[in-house]
């Protein structure tokens, strides 16, 4: 919000004839370069404007960030605390709960009306299967699983211990796949990053290369689409780790 | 990556098709700015646990609001503008306006006088902040505008400014106070006068 938005009459008053100065136009200020004509313009504004004025040592004191010697344990502290509350880690939006820590979270109650549903529809299930197999006979149901069931996808590599950083992903084309979705994922299932291919590989790019380090657990996985766009196949998740 | 700007840190973020958690460019920056936003917390708040709250709820801000960083500014000044605008926002409710500056405020506000006398109210707004430049000096402008406009304490524009007189901001205000109480009793005068005539 630049000054010259807030149409307090306080406000109004403290501040210089015309426009206040925008973010990028006080930063021009605190730099040696840009028209000399404009930074003239500014600075007459500047001088006239207890807002301007302000805001221009507001931001060299930001931008020159020098603790007093007394402020310097307080900082230590400060930056430690915020270390201690994990960094980009707890900036980022909370990882996927895994199924089982959400089950840990329900109730006892709802647990319990979970495993009687859960009962009722595997009874349901296996008398709803007997009664087709009594009225048809001979007739194989796995045709018609087979339609709604994406194709299995066969990863090719890296697997399990590998000496070396790998540098792509590769796996066994899909004959009616145009495009691959690829995923590399932390063991809780926290995603490192998402990438796209029409070849049967993808390069890992150097950021991702360097998240690959020793003893460290990875997951990949890859899900095939044809050409409008439907899933057509997916791999189970491979592991694999780089040993020193 | 130490190599790269800030605002190439945040570019080879966006193309890299990294998760933010996982993000070296994003972890580069924040590790960057860390310290720069924990001192300006530091100074506003005045005490170490207010400032480690302040500071995180601020770097998280950044973080879920980084895609509306446009580049028109160096990131710098974005992230000052954010640390700024969270920390005010932050004591709004405890600012108020001053007796003096209301008093100086009801003689600037001429909605009255425009009808009566034609005097435009952008004249005498303009009228209003010339005798206040006139009355008071460069650091009692700065300290009034923070204080009065902006609702910021006394302790923390003594911090921010980098005050290092003995009372600090205090009394800068003290001295401006009496300046502007000084100002208004001149400018009720002559506006009396210049309504009898």
């Amino acid at each position: 919000m630049s000054p010259q938005e807030n149409s307090d009459p306080v406000r109004d008053l403290l501040r210089g004839e015309g426009d206040c100065l925008a973010p990028e136009q006080l930063e021009l200020m605190l730099g040696e370069g840009g028209d000399a004509a404009v930074r003239q313009r500014f600075e007459d504004h500047i001088r006239g404007c207890a807002a301007c004025s302000a805001e221009l040592d507001l931001l060299r004191g930001f931008l020159a960030s020098k603790p007093e010697p007394e402020e310097e344990s307080d900082l230590a502290w400060v930056v430690n605390r915020l270390e201690e509350k994990g960094g980009a880690a707890e900036r980022a939006p909370k990882r996927n709960t895994s199924w089982w820590q959400a089950w840990g979270s329900f109730s006892p109650f709802s647990k319990v009306v979970v495993t009687l549903a859960s009962l009722l529809l595997v009874v349901a299930g296996a008398l709803e299967l007997r009664k087709l197999r009594v009225s048809s006979p001979g007739v194989a149901d796995t045709g018609a699983a087979a339609v709604m069931r994406s194709a299995q996808l066969t990863l090719i590599g890296p697997s399990g211990d590998v000496t070396a950083i790998p540098q792509k992903l590769a796996w066994n084309a899909v004959d009616t796949a145009v495009r691959y979705e690829v995923l590399v994922e932390e063991v809780d299932g926290a995603l490192i990053w998402k990438g796209e291919s029409a070849a049967a590989e993808i390069a890992l790019p150097g950021p991702v290369q360097s998240l690959i380090v020793p003893k460290k657990t990875l997951v990949w996985q890859v899900t095939a689409f044809d050409v409008r766009g439907e899933k057509v196949a997916e791999s189970q998740k491979q592991r694999f780790r780089l040993v020193p | 990556m130490q190599q790269l700007s800030d605002e190439e840190l945040i570019t080879q973020s966006r193309g890299s098709g990294i998760a933010a958690a996982s993000d070296p460019y994003l972890n580069e920056l924040f590790s960057r700015h860390q310290r720069r936003v924990s001192l300006w917390c530091l100074r506003y708040a005045g005490n170490r646990e207010d400032a480690a709250d302040l500071a995180q709820e601020i770097l998280a801000r950044v973080w879920r609001n980084l895609d509306s960083y446009q580049g028109n500014s160096k990131f710098t000044t974005w992230l000052y503008m954010v640390c700024r605008n969270h920390c005010l926002n932050h004591v709004k409710a405890k600012s108020h306006e001053p007796d003096v500056m209301k008093e100086i405020v009801d003689i600037a506000d001429t909605r009255g006088a425009n009808t009566e006398e034609g005097l435009a109210r952008e004249e005498h707004v303009r009228l209003a902040r010339r005798w206040i430049n006139d009355a008071l000096d460069e650091t009692e402008r700065k300290v009034v505008r923070l204080h009065f406009g902006d609702g910021m304490a006394v302790d923390a524009i003594t911090r921010l400014l980098g005050l290092k007189n003995p009372s600090g901001a205090k009394a800068h205000l003290v001295s401006a106070r009496r300046k502007l109480q000084e100002s208004a009793r001149r400018w009720k005068a002559r506006y009396e006068s210049a309504r009898k005539q």
